[in-house]
């Protein structure tokens, strides 16, 4: 019979090259969850502005608004890699420091907007009803008031506190990250574990808090990483128009905007910036993104 | 058996009823006006097609939510009138196990984490003594403790996953446990190892247990008397082997007809069903719920709603036309 | 009619799966023939491969499966293997069709019913769009949707899951199809409405001379709907025989196995099931022997040296060297 020899053969056949088999699919795996040089390239620039921006103090940079009045409007020069501003100020130990503003804002912001935004999504997600419904107005009601408007109100009152630059750009991220949150709270506070929590008279909170929070944390991660380059971009914006943190604190929009007057005479003084923003804003996205698709992997229930 | 208590039913069930309001102020209703007892050490079985309410009836048993009318009494405790920390003491006592093996499971959990939950929050012994007792009731559930302890969910089959869960219901020594399709995701095999250990464990430790499933065969497998639900209501109630073998209502004799045997020379069964949907539970029908599905419904079924009727000591069929 | 014309010819089907641990063998060299008019039940529990294995016959096979070249799939004398998407497309209607375990998922939801019925004609048969729907009509009449012609324009949510089934069936058989394939296509489904779905698959195998293949876990379905039955286990066919044989004279002892830890209707409350210990083998590293034997009773030392092969006398083969009822076959 046919099906008969045919099955021998395949029996005989399989012990040998079994095991490579396995490896051949193991690399084959492997490949497909590889993280690849789009996720490392960008990762190592991060990391070199991240150690920069903390470290600054070490690295031996002149203070970011020490005068040096041989060297002003300079290209670079001997003692000043990237040159000197207007006002003969190290455009190196300017661009450090700023970072370490764009970066304070960038991590900051995302931070206050999705912790608000878990606790307004758990509560609307877990218990429905009126406290769904009253957040879902204040929510509508809070993105019905524009964005800069909230950012000049804060700039205008409490103007120039890095403090309060993080807050009101945080705020704008409140929406965003309480629906998401209570779609995902949704999608598990029906789920039979959260059922059997209850059966075994589990307090609200500690359903929250043990059962809800550890499945939801994933999708505000990602949303996390979505909103550091917006917020780095947003905070360089403010500072452009001189709403940030206060001169002479340095930040990189500030720079920017400041280079901006001699763009055609010193075009150096607004280009460095803007490239180290730039390569900057662009490596969050493209390590986020990687980091997200690793992240579905691990929803899917891989961990 | 076991020794006599002052309340013949260890589990009272009430006029129960079940319904979820729909915008426009229409209702579900889920559950009308189920009556039953439980005594002590017995199983009953809970039958019936998806949407007909057993598994809302086994939820507001649970409290989960509570009834919208209706009594539960556990051992002479009203349960639907307690609140806070008094239900969360009740709790203690009846447990529950469900349909979906993993998803009954945090998938973000260790099984150490997962079946201590309750005693931690029951807030009994220290952190040590709890685990001793994980261990003990996990390896009575038939799992390796040392293995499975720091594993999480998804390391686990379906069927050890259903162990899991059993363990974590009577790791409180609930004298109630509530199965709701506990073995319907199971393959036959491991089925029967579940159904082997929920039987085993229902001796050892003198469960009362409530068990809902649309399978009539696991059903009559576990049960002592068995219960048939159609579109809420109750429609007969005896002990298994009557209900299997003298059924008198046209919806039960149907439900056991369309099981499919595993013996290719059983009877075709002559499925006596007028073609049609269960009707809405939004809108049921007027008069009996089955007369729009029943070959022998009449004009009386749609005017008035039969009354559960004793046909035999402890057999009650609600059917103004019951066959014999 | 042309009744003993084979329809269907599988042979050394192998069908594995790149996991991060290794390759998962789900079809572990499946053979087996089908004639026009008959009905083969494959039963198996879950990962046994029998999803799989329908998957491998419609060439539906998702990014990551493996088939090497030795696996044949012969549908009415053209080697499924060699055709291209374009041509298997082509094929699938008007040869083979799939009938899927949840209908709400196979149907696409925001098209009529009537709509994804008339597509199928029009695309496969090239038919105009009223003489679609007239079709598309009597196509819904005949898997028994009451009020075809209102039901045409409704959309799949509007429908219960037993009449979704019967549109599924409908579209599958639109084309009239030489081999359906019913993949557990009562599992999502009430008994009542079970029992009426397969009634009417059984009788549009009938009607229309196809040739079916039912895949299920239930030996319930297999037994009262099926010409043939094959047992699966782990990949691969355990046991395979007429449906009475295989019921009366059980010789794989998995199947003996399965048939004792199904309870039954018939059986006194409280009885103690003969449950089969352990779980299925690990498909990534499966067992040297026979796949079933370290949880088989009847096992000895000589099960674990090599996989039986699928071998038998007169139609009712099975893959074991210590079969039951030995001493009845000598």
């Amino acid at each position: 019979m046919a099906d008969v020899t045919s099955s021998r053969q395949g029996t005989q056949t399989e012990d040998k090259p079994q095991i490579d088999m396995n490896m051949v699919a193991i690399a084959m795996h492997r490949r497909s969850r590889r993280l690849g040089l789009y996720f490392w390239i960008p990762m190592i620039w991060l990391v070199i502005v991240a150690v920069a921006c903390i470290f600054a103090p070490f690295w031996g940079l002149p203070p970011a608004d020490e005068i040096d009045w041989v060297y002003i409007q300079s290209p670079p020069v001997e003692g000043h890699p990237l040159g000197t501003d207007n006002l003969g100020r190290d455009l190196l130990s300017r661009i450090v420091w700023g970072g370490r503003v764009s970066l304070t804002v960038g991590f900051a912001a995302p931070f206050i907007g999705v912790g608000l935004g878990l606790i307004l999504g758990l509560i609307a997600g877990y218990y429905r009803g009126w406290a769904d419904e009253v957040i879902g107005i204040l929510i509508d009601a809070w993105l019905a008031i524009p964005g800069l408007v909230v950012l000049l109100l804060f700039s205008v009152v409490f103007g120039g506190s890095l403090f309060m630059v993080c807050v009101s750009l945080g705020l704008l991220f409140i929406p965003t990250a309480a629906r998401i949150t209570r779609a995902a709270t949704l999608n598990y506070a029906g789920r039979e574990f959260v059922l059997a929590a209850k059966a075994m008279g589990a307090s609200d909170f500690r359903i929250m808090r043990k059962e809800i929070f550890p499945n939801i944390i994933w999708p505000l991660i990602a949303f996390i990483l979505i909103d550091i380059p917006i917020a780095i971009v947003i905070e360089g914006a403010l500072s452009f128009l001189g709403l940030s943190v206060k001169a002479p604190t340095p930040s990189w929009g500030g720079i920017i905007a400041e280079g901006r007057e001699v763009l055609s005479t010193y075009p150096h003084i607004a280009m460095y910036p803007t490239l180290v923003m730039f390569v900057t804003v662009l490596s969050f996205n493209l390590v986020g993104d990687a980091i997200r698709r690793r992240l579905a992997d691990v929803r899917e229930g891989a961990i | 058996m076991n020794a006599p208590t002052r309340d013949p039913a260890f589990l009272a069930i009430e006029n129960l009823t079940v319904e979820y309001p729909l915008q426009g102020g229409r209702k579900v209703h889920a559950v009308t006006d189920f009556s039953a007892h439980v005594m002590r050490g017995e199983t009953l079985g809970l039958v019936g097609e998806s949407g007909c309410g057993k598994s809302s009836a086994a939820r507001a048993v649970m409290q989960l939510p509570r009834p919208t009318r209706g009594a539960v009494r556990l051992d002479g405790q009203e349960l639907t009138g307690l609140r806070g920390r008094a239900l969360q003491q009740a709790r203690r006592r009846f447990q529950m196990i469900f349909q979906d093996p993993v998803a009954s499971l945090n998938p973000r959990m260790t099984i150490r984490d997962i079946v201590a939950a309750p005693l931690e929050i029951a807030g009994i012994g220290t952190a040590e003594e709890r685990c001793a007792r994980v261990a003990a009731m996990l390896e009575k559930v038939g799992l390796n403790a040392d293995q499975a302890m720091e594993r999480r969910p998804h390391e686990f089959s379906g069927g050890q996953c259903q162990r899991i869960s059993i363990a974590r219901a009577l790791i409180l020594e609930p004298d109630l446990l509530v199965c709701d399709e506990a073995v319907s995701a199971l393959d036959v095999s491991v089925q029967a190892q579940v159904l082997n250990l929920l039987e085993d464990l229902k001796r050892d430790l003198g469960l009362t247990m409530l068990f809902i499933s649309h399978d009539l065969a696991v059903v009559k497998h576990v049960s002592d008397r068995v219960a048939v639900m159609y579109l809420g209501r109750l429609c007969e109630i005896a002990d298994a082997e009557t209900l299997y073998r003298g059924s008198v209502h046209p919806y039960t004799r149907t439900l056991l007809s369309a099981v499919p045997e595993p013996d290719p020379e059983a009877p075709p069964h002559a499925l006596s069903l007028i073609p049609g949907e269960l009707p809405s539970p939004v809108n049921p029908p007027s008069g009996c719920p089955f007369r729009t599905r029943c070959p022998r419904a009449s004009d009386l079924c749609a005017s008035q709603m039969p009354q559960l009727q004793d046909i035999s000591p402890g057999h009650l069929s609600a059917c103004h036309h019951p066959l014999t | 009619m042309h009744m003993g014309e084979i329809i269907l010819d599988v042979r050394d089907q192998r069908t594995s799966f790149a996991t991060a641990r290794g390759m998962l063998a789900a079809v572990d060299g499946v053979s087996f023939t089908l004639q026009r008019g008959r009905t083969l039940g494959v039963v198996g529990e879950s990962g046994s491969g029998k999803s799989v294995l329908s998957r491998s016959i419609m060439r539906l096979l998702p990014g990551n499966a493996v088939v090497p070249g030795g696996s044949r799939v012969i549908l009415n004398g053209r080697d499924l293997t060699r055709l291209s998407e374009a041509e298997l497309r082509r094929l699938r209607g008007p040869e083979m069709a799939i009938v899927f375990q949840d209908p709400m998922t196979s149907l696409n939801p925001v098209l009529s019913i009537g709509r994804q019925i008339m597509e199928v004609l029009m695309f496969h048969l090239g038919m105009k769009k009223r003489a679609a729907r007239a079709r598309a009509i009597e196509l819904l009449t005949a898997v028994g949707l009451p009020q075809p012609d209102v039901r045409v324009d409704q959309y799949p949510h509007q429908l219960s899951g037993g009449m979704r089934q019967r549109v599924a069936i409908a579209i599958a058989i639109a084309c009239e199809p030489d081999l359906l394939i019913a993949d557990e296509p009562t599992t999502a489904l009430d008994v009542t409405v079970q029992a009426e779905i397969l009634d009417l698959l059984q009788r549009m195998v009938r009607e229309r001379n196809m040739a079916m293949i039912l895949i299920t876990h239930d030996m319930g379905v297999v037994a009262g709907r099926c010409d043939d039955v094959a047992v699966m286990y782990a990949g691969r066919i355990v046991e395979q025989a007429p449906v009475r044989d295989l019921f009366r004279n059980t010789r794989m002892p998995y199947t003996a196995a399965l048939l004792a830890s199904i309870p039954k209707v018939t059986d006194p409350p409280h009885r103690k099931l003969d449950a089969i210990d352990g779980r299925p083998p690990d498909l990534i590293n499966p067992p040297p022997g026979c796949p079933f034997a370290p949880r088989c009773k009847l096992a000895d030392a000589d099960c674990d040296q090599g996989k039986p092969m699928l071998e038998g006398p007169a139609g009712h083969l099975f893959a074991c060297i210590r079969p039951l009822g030995q001493e009845t076959a000598a």
